[in-house]
């Protein structure tokens, strides 16, 4: 179920002093499967565009279509949307209310009409794709670490079934452990089920080792949709809109201007040594 | 300038049972220093931090700060004032909805005469470059910026250390690069000495003494060059190193004759151009 | 967009209006609202309406803004007045249907409350638009200081009114970003009867009651680290002076309260002889 952004634009507080044009016409395709990185300023529109991926803010002008459902539309089952498109917000844990986390998880798919049965089911499903055991089910979700509550919130957007996935800086606040676990989740649930994702991230190595696409939102346009290495290749281009690209890559790019051409697509550190090796097997061949 | 001896803590839970955090750590910190005191969530540097200006107090052991033991309630407020802190989360710090009122908070609780504090909130706002917003209202600025407002409260206080507890945990890089820039220079410009809690590698990096805790423990104390060298120890207890000292690294592993100290993606390519050329 | 929302709608402008001193424009609006009951003639509503009008083109702050400060309370003023248009007994009456009477008496009562409630309006919100939110918490502090030795904590009210100010705007930021997050889960706070979307907001207010409660907790550690230990010994880096505007500004007050009481008496006069 592709997603179709077409000409999309949006001006936040309309009429207010504050105004301002936070995605100006704006087109892409996000198609069945794809695992892509959302990355921009804070400011540059990043929010907005998620939020209207799932219909909770309709567009100026453009139309959004999920799965052949254009969002304008005004007699569109909202729900249905929700449950196809699901979001994680930024500390998500903050949203946790329930006195058990068995509950909170269920508030979703109970919003959706699914029977207690289903729900159980779902439940079930969803804890090991986060790295939980059953034995938290009956635990308050506020007396658990900050790394399992954010695992819970991150369950109970899952529980909705969503066949794409959103989610704005996951690991935010975490330390180095935290985040490799969540970050190999996400993967894991990629590839276990197809799950579309779109990873909001300010950290360019941690997109570099997870994603596949890049979508680069700059001052509310659009700058780039394209592979991991297209995306690094142009690294002055990121640099002039105040983003990096990762470390290893920047080493190759001074190793580069020094006349020590390593290849391209290098953006992680195994590749980069992987790299640096053959650099040196070859120039002992000579 | 402060002295941390053999200092436990344990945290006691409602059904009375009791965890230690902070397990016989001993610190020395002297006038002037950048230390960066790293370790994963729950490996107890926060704790450690509070425990500098009497937020908590030792179960074990003694801190004490510029002499004083701040198990001593009746200097309390002396030690207070001595150890600036600064937390998380910017929002939950700035009390006033004005930025020069918010910095001038400290200082009129310390009851300094109005012309002084002028001057004293003048001169913070100056040293962390956010002058030109004085009159302006903290929601509206930018995390990096809230957090520098909530530095120079700190400053104006005049304390001999400031103490930051993850100052860049929730700040985008932008915000993350201003904070550690004003870091850098209250240190280096105006000698303010530093304890920078975190678990970012980068911003360690920066840091001259690292010190690593890890379940309540300190396990390695010294140079960021000497610490980082230990990659496959920082990784064991849940941190990570700079992805430039991780190529090093794995290039030294593999046998290449590569200094075992590399930091920044400037020695790191000056090393492998080295190799290659 | 809630956050939009400008709290206590403080117009930065420079005007008289917005240097006179706190204390004095709180104490002018106290006066102000009492002296509006003693306007009671045609005289009085006029000399009251010219001073109000003067202000507010003194003040800068665009007359339509000011107008649009009394659409809120509309309601309010046209209730009063019709509530007093048929519940004033009078000897003359002017229409009569079935239980309904009007009366003179109810008429010009119903006048005279809509008019006072204008101009109380128009007083108090010219005091808001004028004065910023910290100049006017300084002010209700050091008024009511002196009363601090018979128990009053005016320190802590000031403070509370301080906090209050800074957060509510964080507090309404973050209340959009839980109600987003779970509209997202599916939530649906649109439909259902009034008990449904009571029940609705549950997964609203929790969130916001346990985050508030956590602001609170670090705030008040934050404010422990800046040597914060209540009023006492407490300097303030804002000095308020009483310079020539204030003394020009009580002035002027004390014209327009002997204008009015002149008038009030006069008319009081005529009125009995």
């Amino acid at each position: 179920m592709p997603i179709i952004v077409q000409n999309v634009s949006y001006t936040y507080g309309k009429g207010s002093p504050f105004e301002k044009l936070a995605l100006n016409n704006i087109s892409f395709t996000i198609e069945d499967g794809d695992f892509i990185a959302l990355i921009g300023h804070t400011g540059s529109g990043k929010s907005t565009l998620i939020q209207l991926l799932n219909g909770l803010i309709k567009p100026d002008s453009g139309s959004v279509i999920v799965n052949g459902h254009n969002l304008c539309d005004d007699k569109i089952d909202m729900k249905k949307i929700r449950s196809t498109v699901g979001i994680v917000f930024q500390y998500p844990e903050y949203q946790l209310f329930e006195e058990t986390v068995y509950k909170d998880i269920a508030y979703g798919p109970s919003n959706l009409g699914k029977t207690p049965e289903e729900i159980s089911k779902i439940i079930d499903d969803v804890l090991p794709l986060v790295g939980l055991e059953s034995d938290i089910l009956d635990k308050s979700p506020f007396e658990l670490s900050g790394g399992q509550k954010r695992r819970v919130a991150i369950a109970g957007v899952l529980a909705m079934e969503p066949a794409v996935l959103i989610l704005d800086e996951p690991t935010a606040g975490l330390d180095p452990a935290g985040r490799n676990d969540i970050l190999s989740c996400i993967t894991a649930l990629h590839n276990k089920k197809n799950t579309t994702v779109i990873l909001v991230s300010h950290s360019m190595e941690d997109v570099a080792n997870t994603v596949d696409k890049i979508l680069v939102i700059s001052d509310a346009n659009l700058l780039a949709f394209d592979s991991v290495a297209n995306v690094f290749k142009d690294s002055v281009a990121l640099k002039n809109i105040g983003l990096n690209v990762p470390q290893v890559t920047r080493v190759v790019n001074h190793l580069k201007q020094k006349g020590i051409d390593l290849g391209d697509d290098i953006y992680t550190v195994d590749s980069a040594v992987d790299a640096v090796v053959r650099y040196l097997e070859e120039g002992k061949k000579c | 300038m402060i002295e941390v001896k053999d200092l436990i803590y344990s945290y006691v839970s409602e059904d009375g049972t009791s965890e230690e955090v902070l397990k016989n750590v001993s610190l020395n910190i002297k006038q002037g220093e950048f230390v960066a005191v790293l370790g994963h969530n729950g490996s107890g540097k926060s704790t450690f931090a509070k425990h500098l200006n009497a937020i908590f107090l030792p179960m074990g052991g003694k801190v004490y700060v510029g002499g004083i033991d701040t198990a001593d309630e009746s200097r309390l407020w002396d030690v207070r004032g001595k150890v600036g802190m600064v937390f998380q989360n910017p929002d939950n710090q700035i009390v006033a909805s004005i930025v020069e009122e918010d910095v001038a908070f400290a200082p009129e609780n310390l009851g300094i005469e109005p012309a002084e504090i002028r001057r004293r909130v003048d001169d913070a706002l100056e040293k962390v470059g956010m002058s030109e917003y004085k009159k302006h209202s903290p929601h509206m600025l930018s995390g990096g910026q809230k957090q520098r407002v909530a530095i120079a409260g700190i400053i104006a206080m005049k304390p001999e250390i400031i103490v930051m507890d993850e100052p860049t945990a929730m700040l985008d890089p932008i915000g993350r690069r201003e904070v550690i820039q004003t870091i850098e220079d209250l240190n280096s410009l105006y000698g303010i000495t530093i304890v920078l809690i975190t678990h970012n590698m980068d911003e360690a990096v920066k840091a001259q003494r690292v010190v690593v805790i890890d379940s309540g423990k300190v396990i390695m104390d010294d140079t960021a060059r000497n610490v980082f060298k230990n990659v496959e120890l920082l990784r064991e207890v849940g941190l990570d190193v700079p992805q430039a000292t991780l190529l090093a690294w794995e290039l030294r592993k593999k046998g290449y004759n590569i200094r075992d100290d590399v930091l920044t993606v400037d020695e790191c390519t000056e090393e492998i151009y080295k190799l290659c050329r | 967009m809630l956050k939009d929302i400008t709290l206590g709608q403080y117009f930065p402008l420079d005007s008289p209006i917005h240097k006179i001193d706190p204390r004095f424009k709180i104490i002018f609006t106290l006066c102000y609202i009492v002296l509006i009951f003693f306007a009671d003639s045609l005289a009085g509503y006029l000399a009251v309406a010219l001073f109000s009008l003067s202000i507010v083109a003194l003040s800068k702050v665009k007359f339509s803004i000011v107008l649009k400060s009394i659409k809120p309370l509309a309601v309010i003023i046209v209730f009063t007045a019709v509530i007093n248009i048929f519940f004033t007994a009078g000897d003359t009456v002017l229409f009569e249907w079935k239980f309904l009477k009007i009366t003179q008496e109810g008429l010009l009562n119903a006048v005279n409350m809509a008019l006072r409630l204008v101009f109380l309006v128009i007083g108090s919100s010219l005091l808001t638009y004028t004065t910023s939110p910290i100049m006017l918490t300084d002010g209700i502090e050091r008024l009511l200081s002196p009363f601090s030795k018979i128990g009053l904590p005016s320190h802590e009210l000031a403070m509370m009114m301080t906090i209050a100010l800074r957060f509510i705007p964080t507090l309404l930021e973050e209340t959009e970003k839980i109600i987003m997050a779970q509209k997202a889960r599916g939530a649906d706070f649109d439909s259902g009867n009034i008990l449904r979307r009571a029940k609705a907001l549950i997964p609203v207010l929790v969130p916001l009651f346990i985050s508030s409660f956590r602001r609170a907790d670090e705030l008040a550690t934050a404010m422990e680290c800046r040597c914060y230990r209540g009023g006492e010994g407490r300097t303030s880096m804002r000095q308020l002076r009483i310079g020539r505007i204030d003394w020009v500004s009580l002035l002027v007050m004390i014209i327009f309260a002997i204008v009015i009481i002149l008038i009030h008496i006069t008319n009081f006069k005529i009125m009995g002889y």
